[in-house]
């Protein structure tokens, strides 16, 4: 059994700063080690199933989603965040620990994703052309047709060599959407509904890596994946910078004193995505400690994925290191 | 390399990867949003130093005119960098040598190895030593960064200065015109300062641009440093 912990435990330490979260993982200021690694559940990926928001949101709008007999969970999700000193949702996207999405609800998001994509290749936005749409629509079909299969593969006798394939298939579309991103990012123009559905993709194909090789108990493989991965969301968002993007959309067909207006308020804007893409950036560049930490610790991958995608209790859960 | 210290310094280089970054950020918003009430005190100045010369002065001894406008502008343009740049490098400095501080309490250094036979911290100091305009801050005194920042005296078209600002004040009864001709000298002059500010020409970065390179150097200089390390 992995002894989670509930992150209830480590509120004091990070509210007096004894404590400090660093991406998804928890620092002793005293030591210097690290003490806990945080971990979303199966329940913190139900509950943002219903969030349509930009992936970064402030936290405070993930209040507004669920029915009612979610809302004692939701309230729980935020006060956890809060306390772990979250800003925004945008963690989520990468997901926070292991990702705990599960395959079904990757592609659920997926679908979800290509919609959007549909309806913008019928607007004229700047670099994305219907020849472009296409070809991503293309990519997005692979991704959703490996991400089936994966969830399928639990059907299998024995499915750990479907999961590699899938997970060496994944790897050739997650090169795509990078490349496509760093494409668009070298681009003079920015559009938030471009952005997101490439970034997703993006890190849907990482995380569902991830996943593939830890239910085939590769994990020294998903541990190399992560830090690849980490390495390239520093590579395409660190260069990024609020006051460049906010300058890029700015509409120079006004006055002085409105550019100064409408400078300060995308300033203010971008602030949002640039910091949640900063925690993206974090939390991948952790993601690789917990996995090593996993592997010290003998714990089996297909063992960890399960457990934290049966919890239904908790959203996030805590496991210290000894 | 013991784990424990391998995931010391990881953890040290994440956290200062996000504070250099959110510096760096920082102040790229701090000089859009602040530029501005800078170059309003600076056309003050100007327009002051125009309007109290006099208009049959400022016609018979233009070459005096510009070479005092660009005088006050060299000076504005050092209190200027000055004050965004200076304090930025010594923020900066602070990052660096937290990060400093961190990595000899929590790790063992003689288990890494590091280019110039240096802690990280000190590694990440000299990247930043090496922009000779971060360090520079402290030393180059008032008036020399004009040219040390490569910003170079505004560049007068010259049909401007030639005829439609001060030639042709002459040309039609200026004593009747003679506000119109003072407000359209002025109204040059502003433009003249500000294209030097905020607009890029093919071959001249305007000032902004000058004063974003400086900090984005920085930072890239310090995110080199820190990938060196690891």
């Amino acid at each position: 059994m992995i002894p989670f912990e509930i992150p209830l435990k480590y509120a004091q330490g990070l509210i007096d700063g004894s404590l400090l979260r660093i991406g998804t993982l928890i620092k002793d200021q005293s030591t210097g080690r690290i003490v806990g690694h945080i971990q979303e559940t199966g329940l913190t990926s139900k509950l943002l199933e219903g969030f349509v928001g930009s992936p970064f949101s402030p936290i405070q709008a993930i209040s507004g989603i669920g029915a009612n007999f979610q809302l004692a969970h939701i309230t729980n999700l935020l006060n956890t965040m809060k306390i772990l000193q979250y800003a925004n949702i945008g963690v989520s996207v990468v997901g926070i620990g292991v990702s705990a999405v599960g395959f079904a609800m990757m592609n659920n998001k997926l679908n979800k994703m290509q919609d959007s994509l549909n309806k913008l290749s019928s607007e004229v936005i700047i670099g994305f052309s219907e020849l472009h749409s296409t070809l991503l629509r293309e990519h997005f079909s692979k991704v959703t047709g490996l991400v089936e299969q994966a969830e399928q593969a639990y059907q299998l006798s024995s499915p750990e060599r479907s999961w590699l394939k899938i997970s060496s298939s994944l790897a050739e579309e997650s090169s795509f959407f990078r490349g496509e991103l760093g494409h668009y990012l070298k681009l003079n123009s920015f559009s938030e509904d471009i952005f997101s559905p490439l970034l997703q993709s993006f890190m849907t194909c990482s995380t569902a890596r991830v996943e593939c090789l830890m239910l085939a108990s590769e994990i020294e493989s998903a541990k190399d994946v992560a830090a690849n991965h980490a390495k390239d969301c520093r590579y395409l968002f660190e260069p990024l910078t609020p006051s460049a993007l906010a300058n890029q959309t700015l509409n120079i067909e006004v006055s002085d004193s409105e550019i100064s207006h409408q400078l300060a308020q995308k300033n203010e804007h971008f602030s949002l995505i640039i910091n949640g893409l900063r925690d993206i950036t974090d939390a991948t560049s952790t993601k690789p400690i917990l996995l090593d930490y996993l592997i010290e610790k003998g714990i089996d991958g297909r063992e960890y994925i399960e457990t934290i995608n049966s919890n239904e209790n908790e959203p996030l859960l805590i496991l210290p290191v000894s | 390399v013991s784990k424990i210290n391998r995931d010391c310094l990881s953890i040290i280089n994440i956290s200062s990867r996000r504070e250099i970054l959110d510096w760096r950020d920082e102040k790229l918003i701090y000089i859009d949003t602040h530029l501005n009430s800078h170059f309003t005190t600076l056309i003050y100045k100007l327009e002051s130093y125009v309007t109290s010369y006099g208009l049959t002065n400022t016609f018979t001894n233009k070459d005096k005119v510009l070479a005092e406008l660009d005088n006050i502008y060299r000076v504005w343009v050092d209190n200027t960098y000055k004050h965004f740049i200076e304090s930025a490098g010594k923020q900066l400095m602070a990052i660096a040598d937290k990060r400093d501080v961190n990595v000899n309490k929590y790790t063992e250094k003689n288990n890494f190895s590091f280019k110039f036979n240096s802690t990280p911290g000190i590694y990440v100091g000299v990247a930043i030593a090496s922009l000779p305009i971060a360090m520079g801050a402290a030393t180059i005194s008032v008036g020399g960064f004009f040219g040390a920042i490569g910003v170079t005296a505004v560049s007068w078209p010259l049909a401007l200065v030639g005829a439609t600002v001060f030639s042709t004040i002459s040309v039609t009864g200026w004593k009747v015109k003679k506000q119109k001709k003072l407000n359209d000298i002025l109204k040059n002059v502003r433009q003249v300062y500000k294209d030097a500010i905020y607009k890029d020409q093919p071959n001249c970065e305007c000032l902004r641009t000058k004063l974003h390179s400086e900090i984005l150097s920085m930072a890239t200089n310090f995110l080199e440093g820190i990938d060196d390390t690891i």
